[in-house]
C-alpha cells in the first residue's frame, strides 16, 4: 500500500511538472499556430537566472522570482526582436527561427556560466521526508505536486473565468472572428507568450533541486514538451493536462517494469494516441 | 555577346570546371582532406534526400535523422554480418529504408504541416532512444564499432579498385553523389517533379484535380527516405562506426539547416548548405569553442532576412557584378 | 699546397656544420601530444583534469625532453564518438602527433581503436575504463594508465562479500554500467553473497524516484546496493538515495563520490562506500610531494584523474629520455613505455605487458566529514589487483 502511494506520489509529480512546462507551448500553438522551438531553452534559461539570484541572496523564493520574471523577459524579448517579424511567413519559418535559438541560448549559457553541472540544495524547510501509510513521502515532492497543482488549477481557472481567459479562448477557436469583434489578437498573443515563457522558467528553477541545470538541459524538456501538445491536442490545454498526466503514469510505469527502456513509453503512449485520434485527444482538425 | 548565349555557355562551363575539380581532390588533397570532402559529400546528398522533401513536397520533416541513423546502423549490422559485397550491403539498405518510409509514411502523412513535423520529430526520437537502450543490436551508446568497409565486386577489384583507401572510398562517395544530384534533377524536371510543385504550391487543388495525392506525397517521402539511408550508410562507413548521435533529433535540425541555408529553391542549396555547415564546423572548432552560437545567429538571419538562402545570396550578386561589367549604351557607368 | 691546408679545415668546419645542423634540426622538432578528451559538457571536468595532470608532468621536466620541446595538440571532442574519430584522424594525418592521450569516455576509445591500431600511433587511455580495450579489443600500440571497470569493480565486491550477503544492483542501461555489474557480481558471490535485485534505469534519467520506491519494496532483504551511473547523474543518484533514507549501505566506484562533486553532494556522500585507484589523502612521502606541488601550481587538490593525466605524461617523458627522442622503432617505444619506473602518487604502478593495461593497488574508501570538507577514508587496500582475463592477442 505504501509502496502504491509513493509510486503515484512520484507519477503525479512528473505529470504535473511536465504539464506546467507544456502550457507556455500549448498556447502559443493554440493562439498564433506558433510552435517555439526554443521553449526548452526559456526553461533552461528560468533555471540558470534562478540560480545565480538564489546563490546570491540566498533565497529560494527571491531565486524562484528571479526564474520568473527572467524567463518571461527573455520571451518577450524574442517574440519582439523575431517572432514579431515573421508571423505572416508562416509555421517553417517560426519552426527554423526558434531552432536556430537553441543553439544561440545553448551557448550563450554556456558562455555565462560555463559548461559544468550546477545543482542547488532543497531550500531548509522543504528538505525533511516522513513516513504516511507506509510510504515515504519527501517534502520537496511535495511541494512540486502543491506548486504545479496550483498553477496548473490558476490557469484553467483564468482560462475559464476570467474575461482575459475567455479573449484567449475565443481567439484560439476562431481567430478570425475574434478580430473582427475587435480583439487586439497581437498584443494577446505577446502577453500569452511572455505569461508561457515565465511560467516554463519557474519550472526550470524548481527542477534544479532534483535534477540539476547544465547547458542544454532544455534539449530533452522540449521533446515531452511536444509530445504532450500534439498528444493532447494541439491548443487544448485541459488536452495537455491529460496528456502530461498519461505521460507520468507511463513513464513511472516503465520505470517499474521495463526500465531500460522507460522513455520509450512516452512514444508508445503517443503513437496509440495518435493512431485512435489523428489530431489528439481533445483537438480539432486543422 | 548577349547575356543569354553568355549564361548557357558559363554554366556548362562551370559545372565541368567543378567536376573535374571535385575528381582531382584526392590528388591534391592532404592528410584528412579527401575524408574532410567525402564527409562533405555524404551530408550533401543527405541534404539532397531532404530536399526532395522539404523543397520539392514542402513536408517539413523534422526527424529525417531516423534514415540517416538507421540507415549506418543497417550498413553496418550487414557488413559484419550478412554480407561485405558494396552492392548487396547498399542494397539491402536502401530497401529497408525505403520500406520503412513506406510505412512511416503512410501514418505520417496524414496528419499535416506541424503535426506531421511533430511526428516525424517524435519517430526520429523513438528510434534514438531505443537504439541506446539495446545493446545486441545497436551496441547500445558504443554504437557498432570496427566496421569495415565492404569489397567491390571482383571485376572491379581486378581492375585494381578498392574502397579500402581514402581516395577509392572517396570516388565511391562522388560516384553516388553525382548519381544523387542527377537523380534529383531529373525528378525536378519530370512530371512527378511538376506535381509535387502543385502539392506543395496548393494541395487542395491537386485533389480536385483529380490527382492521387496521398500517393505522390508518399512516393516522394520514399525516395526522400532512400537517399537519407544510403547517406547513413556511407556516413556510418567512412567512419567505420555507427553511433546513436545520429539519430537524436538535433542531427535532423542540422539537416535543415543545411538546406534552408544553402537555398530552398535550387538543387545547388543543399550541397552548398552541406559544405558551409560542414566546413563552418571543423575549422570554426578550432577558433573559438562557442562556434555553436555564431552557426545559430547566422541562421536566424538569414532565415529572417535572406530566406532564400546562400545561393541565392550568391546569384543576385553575381547578376548585379555582371550588369556592371556589361558595358552601357547610355555612356552613363564606366 | 697552402690552398690543401686551408682547405681541409674548411672542409671539416663545413661537415661538422651539417652534421651538427641536422643534429639540432632533429633535437629541434617538437614532440607532439595529441589529446582527445571532452572540455565540454558532461565529461569536461575530467578532461580538464587530464590536462591539468600532464601540464604538471611536464612542468616538472622543463618542458622538454632529449632537445625536443613538448607541445599538446589539444581539442574538444566533445564526448562525441564522431567527432572523436575525425580528431584523431586530424591529429595523425595532419597533426603527425607522436603520441595520444585520452579519451574520457569508453564509447569514444571503443569508436576510434581501430584507426590508432591501423595509424601505429601510441595511446595512453588516460580514463576510459571499458574491459574490452585490454582485452579482446587490444593492441600493442595502446597502453591503458586509468584503471579497468574490472578492476574497479570485482574487489569490492569482495569487500562488499564481507560486510553483507544480499545487494541489489542499480546501473544505467549500457555497456560499461553491464559491465561493471558484471564484476561486482562475480567478486560478490565470490565470497558467498547473492545478488537479489538488478534495477537498470535507461541512460540519461535524472530522477530515481521510481527505483528509489522499487528498492524500498525490498528493503529488509538487501544489505547493500551497488550502483554505477556517470558522469553527473550520480550527483543526483546520491543525493536523492541520501533523501530517499534508504538503509542499505550506498556502494560502487568511487565515481559515484568522487571529489570532484563533493560541493554539489554535501552531507549527501557522507557514508558512501567507494573503490578506487589513488585517494588525495593516502600519506605516502611521494604523494605528499605530489599534493603539493599540484595545489602549489593549480590551488586545489587533486584527485584520481589528475593523477592519470599526470602519469601518463610522465610515461611518455622518460620513455622519450631513455630512447633519446628516436621514436622511429614503434616496438623499442612500447618497450620503453613498459619499463618506466613510474613512481605514481597513487602507489604501486605498473603497465602488464601482455595486455597494455595498469597494474595498480585498489582503495576501498569511505566518505568522511571533516573541516573544511569531505575526504575519502582507506578502509582496506588490495595490493597489485591485475585483470586476469585472457583474450588478449596482441598483433603488431
Amino acid at each position: 500500500m505504501g509502496i502504491f502511494l509513493e509510486y503515484t506520489v512520484n507519477a503525479v509529480q512528473t505529470g504535473l511538472l511536465l504539464f506546467i512546462i507544456s502550457s507556455g507551448l500549448t498556447l502559443s500553438f493554440g493562439l498564433m499556430r506558433v510552435i517555439n522551438m526554443a521553449h526548452g531553452s526559456f526553461y533552461m534559461v528560468g533555471a540558470f537566472l534562478g540560480l545565480q539570484i538564489a546563490l546570491i541572496s540566498g533565497s529560494f523564493l527571491l531565486g524562484l522570482a528571479g526564474a520568473a520574471i527572467g524567463s518571461a523577459l527573455t520571451g518577450l524579448l524574442a517574440e519582439k526582436v523575431l517572432f514579431q517579424r515573421i508571423y505572416a511567413r508562416g509555421p517553417f519559418a517560426q519552426v527554423l527561427v526558434s531552432f536556430g535559438l537553441i543553439f544561440v541560448f545553448d551557448e550563450l549559457v554556456r558562455i555565462l556560466w560555463g559548461g559544468e553541472i550546477r545543482s542547488m540544495p532543497r531550500p531548509t524547510l522543504l528538505s525533511d521526508s516522513f513516513e504516511f501509510a507506509g510510504a515515504h513521502l519527501e517534502a520537496y515532492r511535495l511541494f512540486l505536486i502543491a506548486f504545479g497543482g496550483v498553477l496548473s488549477g490558476l490557469l484553467l481557472w483564468s482560462l475559464v473565468r476570467t474575461p482575459f481567459g475567455m479573449m484567449v479562448r475565443a481567439a484560439v477557436d476562431d481567430r478570425e472572428s475574434a478580430e473582427l469583434l475587435g480583439m487586439d489578437v497581437r498584443r494577446l498573443f505577446s502577453f500569452v507568450f511572455l505569461l508561457g515563457s515565465g511560467v516554463a522558467g519557474m519550472a526550470g528553477f524548481v527542477a534544479i533541486p532534483l535534477v540539476n541545470a547544465f547547458p542544454g538541459m532544455g534539449d530533452e524538456v522540449l521533446i515531452s514538451a511536444l509530445v504532450v501538445v500534439v498528444m493532447g491536442g494541439l491548443g487544448s490545454v485541459l488536452g495537455s493536462l491529460v496528456a502530461s498526466m498519461l505521460i507520468g503514469l507511463a513513464l513511472t510505469l516503465g520505470q517499474i517494469f521495463v526500465a531500460g527502456y522507460a522513455p520509450v513509453a512516452m512514444y508508445l503512449v503517443l503513437a496509440i494516441v495518435l493512431l485512435v485520434s489523428p489530431n489528439g485527444l481533445l483537438g480539432k482538425a486543422e | 555577346m548577349n547575356e543569354h548565349a553568355m549564361s548557357s555557355k558559363l554554366i556548362p562551363a562551370a559545372l565541368f570546371a567543378i567536376l573535374v575539380l571535385l575528381g582531382l581532390i584526392p590528388i591534391f588533397a592532404v592528410g584528412s582532406g579527401t575524408e574532410f570532402s567525402a564527409d562533405i559529400l555524404i551530408y550533401a546528398i543527405m541534404a539532397l534526400g531532404l530536399y526532395v522533401q522539404l523543397s520539392l513536397l514542402g513536408l517539413v520533416n523534422f526527424g529525417f535523422s531516423a534514415f540517416f541513423g538507421v540507415g549506418g546502423y543497417l550498413g553496418a549490422i550487414f557488413i559484419m554480418n550478412t554480407t561485405r559485397d558494396l552492392f548487396l550491403s547498399l542494397g539491402l539498405t536502401m530497401l529497408i529504408c525505403g520500406l520503412m518510409a513506406l510505412l512511416f509514411g503512410i501514418v505520417a502523412l496524414r496528419t499535416r504541416q506541424t503535426a506531421f513535423t511533430m511526428i516525424t520529430l517524435a519517430f526520429a526520437q523513438l528510434l534514438y532512444v531505443l537504439s541506446l537502450a539495446d545493446d545486441r543490436l545497436t551496441g547500445g551508446v558504443n554504437g557498432l564499432t570496427g566496421v569495415p568497409r565492404p569489397r567491390l565486386p571482383i571485376a572491379l577489384r581486378e581492375m585494381g579498385l578498392t574502397v579500402d583507401s581514402d581516395a577509392g572510398f572517396y570516388y565511391l562517395v562522388l560516384v553516388l553523389f553525382l548519381m544523387t544530384f542527377a537523380g534529383v534533377w531529373i525528378l525536378q524536371r519530370s512530371r512527378m517533379g511538376s506535381v509535387f510543385a502543385g502539392i506543395r504550391e496548393n494541395e487542395e487543388r491537386m485533389t480536385v484535380l483529380g490527382f492521387p495525392v496521398f500517393s505522390y506525397k508518399l512516393t516522394g517521402f520514399v525516395i526522400s527516405g532512400v537517399i537519407g539511408g544510403y547517406a547513413g550508410y556511407l556516413n556510418a562507413l567512412l567512419l567505420g562506426f555507427a553511433g546513436p548521435g545520429a539519430l537524436f533529433w538535433t542531427t535532423s535540425g542540422e539537416a535543415l539547416l543545411m538546406v534552408i541555408l544553402g537555398g530552398t529553391t535550387s538543387l545547388a542549396g543543399p550541397v552548398i548548405g552541406a559544405a558551409v555547415f560542414i566546413g563552418i564546423s571543423h575549422y570554426a572548432v578550432s577558433y573559438t569553442d562557442h562556434w555553436r552560437l555564431f552557426v545559430g545567429i547566422a541562421f536566424i538571419t538569414i532565415v529572417m532576412f535572406a530566406p532564400q538562402g546562400i545561393v541565392s545570396i550568391a546569384k543576385s550578386r553575381f547578376q548585379a557584378w555582371r550588369q556592371l561589367k556589361t558595358p552601357d549604351n547610355s555612356g552613363l557607368t564606366k | 699546397m697552402n690552398v690543401t691546408r686551408f682547405q681541409i679545415p674548411h672542409r671539416m668546419v663545413a661537415i661538422s656544420a651539417i652534421v651538427m645542423s641536422s643534429l639540432t634540426a632533429h633535437a629541434a622538432e617538437d614532440l607532439r601530444i595529441g589529446t582527445v578528451l571532452s572540455f565540454s559538457q558532461v565529461m569536461g571536468i575530467y578532461g580538464n583534469a587530464i590536462m591539468d595532470g600532464m601540464r604538471l608532468a611536464v612542468e616538472e621536466a622543463g618542458g622538454q625532453v632529449a632537445g625536443r620541446k613538448i607541445v599538446f595538440v589539444s581539442e574538444d571532442d566533445k564526448n562525441d564518438p564522431k567527432v572523436a574519430l575525425q580528431l584523431v584522424r586530424r591529429l595523425v594525418k595532419d597533426e603527425k602527433v607522436d603520441f595520444l592521450v585520452g579519451p574520457v569516455g569508453s564509447h569514444i576509445v571503443q569508436a576510434i581503436r581501430e584507426d590508432v591500431h591501423r595509424s601505429k600511433t601510441f595511446l595512453l587511455v588516460a580514463n576510459a575504463g571499458n574491459d574490452e580495450v585490454t582485452r579482446e579489443l587490444c593492441s600493442p600500440y595502446i597502453i591503458r594508465t586509468s584503471f579497468s571497470n574490472w578492476q574497479w569493480n570485482y574487489p569490492l565486491g569482495e569487500y562488499a562479500g564481507s560486510t553483507g550477503k544480499r545487494a541489489a544492483v542499480v546501473a544505467s542501461n549500457f555497456v560499461a554500467g553491464k559491465q561493471m555489474a558484471a564484476a561486482f557480481r562475480a567478486g560478490f558471490e565470490s565470497k558467498g553473497g547473492k545478488v537479489v535485485e538488478e534495477v537498470w534505469p535507461a541512460m540519461g534519467t535524472a530522477d530515481f524516484s521510481n527505483v528509489f520506491t522499487g528498492l524500498r519494496a525490498k528493503e529488509s532483504e538487501l544489505d547493500i546496493v551497488w550502483s554505477f551511473i556517470p558522469g553527473s547523474g550520480t550527483v543526483n543518484y546520491v543525493n536523492q538515495y541520501a533523501q530517499a533514507k534508504l538503509k542499505p549501505i550506498n556502494m560502487g566506484p568511487q565515481s559515484n563520490a568522487d571529489d570532484y562533486f563533493f560541493g554539489a553532494m554535501q552531507d549527501n556522500a557522507v557514508g558512501v562506500i567507494g573503490s578506487g585507484h589513488y585517494v588525495v589523502s593516502m600519506d605516502t612521502p611521494r604523494n605528499r610531494a605530489f599534493v603539493a606541488s599540484f595545489q602549489k601550481k593549480y590551488r586545489r587538490m587533486p584527485a584520481a584523474v589528475d593523477v592519470q593525466g599526470y602519469d601518463s605524461a610522465r610515461i611518455i617523458i622518460e620513455a622519450v629520455k631513455k630512447l633519446n627522442g628516436q621514436l622511429s622503432d614503434k616496438k623499442a617505444v612500447r618497450q620503453a613505455m613498459l619499463d618506466v619506473n613510474v613512481d605514481s602518487p597513487r602507489g604501486y604502478f605498473k603497465i602488464d605487458p601482455s595486455n597494455g593495461n595498469v597494474i595498480q593497488n585498489i582503495y576501498i574508501t569511505k566518505v568522511v566529514k571533516k573541516v573544511g570538507g569531505y575526504s575519502h577514508e582507506i578502509l582496506r587496500t588490495l595490493e597489485k589487483v591485475k585483470d586476469p582475463d585472457q583474450s588478449c592477442k596482441l598483433e603488431w
